[in-house]
């Protein structure tokens, strides 16, 4: 039982932390720069070059 | 119990066509031959899907955190590193078995009645260790730290690696563009071939890109002894039968070690365990439960 509780807590604290990494991405600017990348064809990806 | 192992296995099925298709809907794309750039695909995808598909409507993780990783403006790609903790905390390798629609392609192909079915790779145990070095070396140091002149680094795994893009993207995107027929070089060659030996691999051994490659599978599977989805055995119940081995095809044994980080939650251990020792993690039955611990590890 306390086996099960921990790895609740960790998984628990894991989601925090990955919400907060992803509002300061958010905040930092990241997603724009995703957006130039994944709104273009990624020509290195398919091959080409 | 037959009946219901296949009712779990069309269900799973069932389940990966459908994601695969609302998250490459963008069926325009496969007219025109151009990728959608609508605001979703500022949004990842749990699996891996290249966002160059000209179905994509969400972006492929991995593809974006090297993209985030390669470029000054967004190192060291908090976004994407937060996007794929969250999906790992909650699912673990429950994408590679549901999600994923290169996972579904290698499970079609394993459906092929052709060549002897086996499990695994010689040397299983020593090549699925290789999924980890890729997604270190390709998906996070070269991205981060081989960089051009003015201080760009470029996709290493998306470039040189990864099938799911060459089938889903290079491919139809060179077949619907004459220029880009026009371009191709050596490296489409290349990527083509991977794209061959993973295809041709997957009729006979089932999942070799996810066991041995893929490096979404390695970044969740860290997550599987922890995430909010997951296997429970109860040693209480277990009997050592072996049955659930004996189905498993990810090459685990689940009375063991339920909760694997080779494990991508197909379910056809839970169907074969004759005296559900083996279940799903309830987590509100956990924490209202009084008793012995469940876990079998």
């Amino acid at each position: 039982m306390h086996g099960e509780k921990h790895r609740l807590i960790i998984a628990f604290l894991l989601i925090i932390v990955a919400i907060i990494l992803i509002n300061v991405g958010i905040m930092n600017g990241d997603i724009e720069s995703v957006e130039k990348k994944t709104t273009n064809v990624c020509l290195e990806c398919i091959g080409i070059g | 119990m037959d009946k219901k192992k296949k009712k779990n296995r069309h269900l799973r099925l069932i389940v990966q066509a459908i994601w695969t298709a609302v998250t490459n809907g963008y069926l325009y794309g496969f007219v025109t031959g151009k990728i959608y750039t609508g605001k979703s695909k500022d949004f990842c995808v749990p699996g891996l899907n290249c966002y160059s598909c000209p179905g994509a409507l969400g972006s492929c993780p991995i593809g974006s955190l090297q993209a985030g990783l390669s470029s000054p403006a967004s190192r060291p790609a908090f976004y994407c590193f937060g996007i794929l903790i969250f999906f790992g905390s909650l699912f673990g390798r429950f994408v590679c078995g549901w999600l994923c629609p290169f996972g579904l392609v290698q499970d079609l192909l394993y459906k092929i009645p052709i060549f002897k079915k086996k499990k695994n790779l010689p040397g299983h145990g020593v090549l699925r260790w290789i999924k980890y070095i890729v997604l270190a070396l390709f998906v996070i140091l070269l991205p981060l730290m081989a960089l051009n002149a003015t201080g760009i680094g470029k996709p290493w795994f998306c470039e040189y690696i990864c099938p799911s893009g060459t089938l889903f993207g290079g491919i139809p995107l060179v077949s619907l563009n004459e220029s880009l027929r026009d371009i191709i070089g050596i490296r489409f060659l290349w990527k083509v071939a991977l794209l061959l030996i993973v295809v041709v691999t997957s009729i006979g051994y089932y999942r070799p890109f996810c066991k041995y490659v893929c490096p979404l599978g390695a970044f969740y599977s860290i997550f599987n002894p922890v995430a909010l989805y997951r296997y429970k055995l109860d040693k209480d119940k277990c009997t050592n039968c072996g049955a659930c081995e004996k189905v498993c095809r990810m090459g685990i044994k689940p009375d063991v070690t339920p909760n694997s980080a080779e494990c991508i939650r197909c379910g056809e251990c839970l169907n074969a365990c004759q005296t559900s020792a083996l279940t799903k993690y309830n987590i509100l039955q956990e924490l209202t439960k009084e008793g012995k611990n469940g876990d079998g590890k």
